[in-house]
C-alpha cells in the first residue's frame, strides 16, 4: 500500500500544475490557434466559417502590421545596443572597491522592480510641455512641446523609459559574469602594465560573452514583447494606442487592438501566431547557441 | 592626477545615479505641489506644499479599493503558486517515474510561450468559463508559473535525498515528509520564489485590465491608469500623487528585500 502511495506521489505532486497549465496555457493556446483559421465573431461564435489562412493573409497584408512591426525593429536597433553598452559600462564601475557601492547598485536596480503603468505616466508628466526638462532642452535647439503627443518625439520617450527601467536588471547579469573572472588575470596584467582601457577590451569584455549573449538574446526577446509603457504612453488623454501617427504602435499592442478595440478575435489570433513564431525561432537559436557554450 | 580621476569617477557615478532616480523625486515634488496647477513650468514657482493631493486621491476615489484588491489578489496568486509551483518542481527533481521526461519538456515548453501572446487566448477561455469580471478572472489564470516550476525544481536537484530518506523511516509518508520536512528546509528557494512572483503580479497590467471591466474589481496599476490617464490628466499633481500611490508599495518591499531580489534574478536569469 505505502509503495504504490510512493509511486503515485509524483502525479499527485504535478496535478494541480497540469491542470491550471492545461485549463490557462494548453486549451487556450489551442482555442486561439483554431479561431485565427475562422471568421469568428464574440455575438455568435457557432456560427464562425472557416476561413483557411486568411486571416493570416490579412495581418500580413495589412500595412498597419508592418508599420508595428517596422516600429518594433527600429526599437531593437536602438533600445537592445543602448542597453548592452549602459549595463555593461555600469556593471565594470560598480564592480570596482568604490564607496557607496551597494547604495548605487541598489539605485539602478530600483527601475526594474517599480509598476511600468505608473513609470509610463510619469514619463509622460516629465516629458510634458514646459517641463524644465523639454524646456532645457528647447535650449539647445528641440521642440518646446509635450513628448507623448509630438512625432518622433514620442517614439523616444518609449525608448527612454525602456532603457532607464531595464539597465538595472543587465547591469546585475554583468555583475554576476564578473564575479567568474579571475582577479589573477588583471593582476598579471596589471605587472605587465596594460593600462585601464587595454584591460577592459582585451580581458574584461572578452570574458564577459558568455553573459553578452545572454544578455543580447533577453533584450531582444523583451523588446519585441514590449506593450506596458508605448500603451500608456501613447493612450494617455484618451488617445488610440500607438498615437501619434501609430509611431509607438508596436506589434503586441496592434495584436491588443485588433482584439479588444476591434474585437478581430481572428486575426488578432493570427497576428499572435505570427509574433510568437519569431519569438519561437529566437529563443531557438538562443538554445543552440547558450547550449553549444556549455559543452 | 590620481585623485583627480577617481574624484570625476565618482561625480559620474553620483550623476548617473540622480539621473536615474530623478522621476521618483520629480514625482513626490509634483505630488506634493497643491496649488492646482496645469504645467510642470509652473510647478517651478510655487510655493504651496502639502499632502493634500495623497489625501483627495485616498479619499475621494477608489484608491483604498484598489489597494485592498491588489493585496487580496496577489497574496492568494503568491501563495497558490507556491503550493503548485513547488510541488511540480519537487516531483521533477526527486523521484524517478514514468513520463518524467515528457512532463519536464511540457513545463519548458509553456516558459516558452510569452505572456503577451497568451493575453488573446487566456481572455477566450476566461470569457468561455464565465470568470471574467470576477475575482476568480484575476486570480485563476495566474496561479501557476513554469518559471517557479523551472526554479524549484533546480533547487531540489542538489537537495539531500538523505533527508527524505531519513523521515521516511522514521514513519513519515511521502507528503508528510514533503510538508513538514522539506518545505521547512527549502525556506530560502520559497523566498525568492515569493518575491519574483509577488512582483510580477504586483505590476500586472495588461492581461487583468482584459479580464476586469468593473472599478470595483480593478488592482491598483489598473485603477491607477484610469485616475492618471483619464479623469485627473490636467491636474499634473493629483496625477502624480496616484502615480507615487501606486510605486510607494514595491519601493518599501524592494527596500525590505533587495538584496535577496538583486541576488535571485541573478541566479535564476542565468541558470533559465
Amino acid at each position: 500500500m505505502k509503495k504504490v502511495r510512493k509511486r503515485m506521489a509524483p502525479y499527485v505532486f504535478l496535478l494541480p500544475f497540469l491542470i491550471a497549465s492545461v485549463i490557462f496555457t494548453f486549451i487556450p493556446v489551442i482555442y486561439s490557434l483554431s479561431i485565427s483559421f475562422l471568421d469568428f465573431t464574440f455575438l455568435n461564435p457557432k456560427n464562425s466559417a472557416f476561413m483557411g489562412i486568411d486571416n493570416y493573409k490579412t495581418v500580413l497584408g495589412d500595412p498597419l502590421f508592418l508599420k508595428s512591426l517596422v516600429n518594433t525593429l527600429k526599437l531593437i536597433i536602438v533600445v537592445v545596443p543602448a542597453l548592452l553598452v549602459i549595463s555593461i559600462l555600469l556593471a565594470v564601475a560598480l564592480n570596482a572597491k568604490i564607496k557607496f557601492r551597494s547604495f548605487f547598485r541598489s539605485a539602478f536596480y530600483l527601475p526594474y522592480v517599480v509598476t511600468p503603468v505608473a513609470m509610463g505616466v510619469i514619463a509622460v508628466q516629465l516629458f510634458a510641455k514646459e517641463n524644465f526638462i523639454v524646456k532645457a532642452l528647447s535650449a539647445i535647439g528641440m521642440d518646446n512641446v509635450s513628448w507623448h503627443t509630438t512625432a518622433p518625439y514620442a517614439f523616444w520617450l518609449v525608448v527612454l523609459v525602456v532603457v532607464w527601467s531595464q539597465m538595472g536588471f543587465y547591469m546585475v547579469l554583468y555583475l554576476n559574469g564578473l564575479q567568474n573572472i579571475p582577479a589573477e588575470l588583471y593582476e598579471a596584467a596589471m605587472i605587465d602594465g596594460a593600462t585601464v582601457k587595454r584591460r577592459f577590451w582585451h580581458i574584461t569584455l572578452p570574458l564577459l560573452k558568455p553573459t553578452t549573449v545572454l544578455v543580447l538574446f533577453m533584450c531582444l526577446l523583451s523588446t519585441l514583447q514590449i506593450l506596458d509603457q508605448p500603451y500608456v504612453i501613447s493612450t494617455t488623454g484618451n488617445a488610440t494606442p500607438g498615437s501619434p501617427g501609430d509611431t509607438t504602435l508596436t506589434m503586441v499592442m496592434y495584436i491588443y487592438n485588433l482584439a479588444f478595440r476591434y474585437r478581430k478575435m481572428g486575426s488578432a489570433s493570427a497576428a499572435s501566431f505570427i509574433v510568437f513564431l519569431i519569438i519561437f525561432v529566437l529563443s531557438l537559436i538562443q538554445n543552440m547557441t547558450v547550449g553549444r557554450k556549455e559543452e | 592626477m590620481k585623485v583627480l580621476g577617481r574624484i570625476l569617477k565618482y561625480l559620474i557615478i553620483f550623476l548617473l545615479c540622480f539621473i536615474v532616480l530623478l522621476p521618483f523625486l520629480w514625482t513626490l515634488y509634483a505630488a506634493s505641489v497643491t496649488n492646482d496647477l496645469d504645467l510642470g513650468s509652473s510647478l517651478l514657482k510655487t510655493d504651496k506644499y502639502g499632502i493634500d493631493n495623497f489625501i483627495y486621491i485616498l479619499t475621494k476615489g477608489d484608491v483604498w479599493i484598489w489597494f485592498k484588491n491588489s493585496i487580496f489578489v496577489v497574496t492568494v496568486i503568491t501563495a497558490l503558486n507556491l503550493l503548485i509551483n513547488t510541488m511540480a518542481g519537487y516531483a521533477l527533481a526527486q523521484f524517478r517515474f514514468k513520463g518524467r521526461q515528457i512532463f519536464f519538456l511540457y513545463v519548458t515548453g509553456i516558459m516558452m510561450i510569452p505572456a503577451q501572446v497568451l493575453v488573446i487566448p487566456i481572455f477566450l477561455v476566461s470569457s468561455n468559463l464565465g470568470i471574467t469580471n470576477s475575482y476568480l478572472g484575476l486570480i485563476l489564470p495566474f496561479i501557476y508559473n513554469p518559471f517557479g516550476v523551472f526554479l524549484m525544481r533546480q533547487y531540489f536537484l542538489s537537495f539531500p535525498k538523505e533527508i527524505v530518506e531519513a523521515a521516511e523511516i522514521d514513519g513519515l509518508g511521502v507528503y508528510s515528509s514533503f510538508f513538514h520536512i522539506v518545505l521547512p528546509l527549502a525556506k530560502n528557494a520559497l523566498m525568492t520564489q515569493t518575491i519574483l512572483i509577488f512582483v510580477w503580479n504586483w505590476n500586472s497590467f495588461m492581461l487583468p485590465s482584459t479580464l476586469v471591466n468593473d472599478p470595483a474589481l480593478y488592482t491598483l496599476p489598473l485603477g491607477m491608469y484610469q485616475i492618471t490617464n483619464t479623469q485627473y490628466v490636467t491636474s499634473v499633481p493629483k496625477a502624480m500623487a496616484g502615480a507615487a500611490l501606486t510605486l510607494i508599495p514595491t519601493i518599501i518591499f524592494y527596500l525590505i528585500f533587495q538584496k535577496k531580489l538583486i541576488n535571485s534574478d541573478m541566479g535564476t536569469a542565468v541558470k533559465g
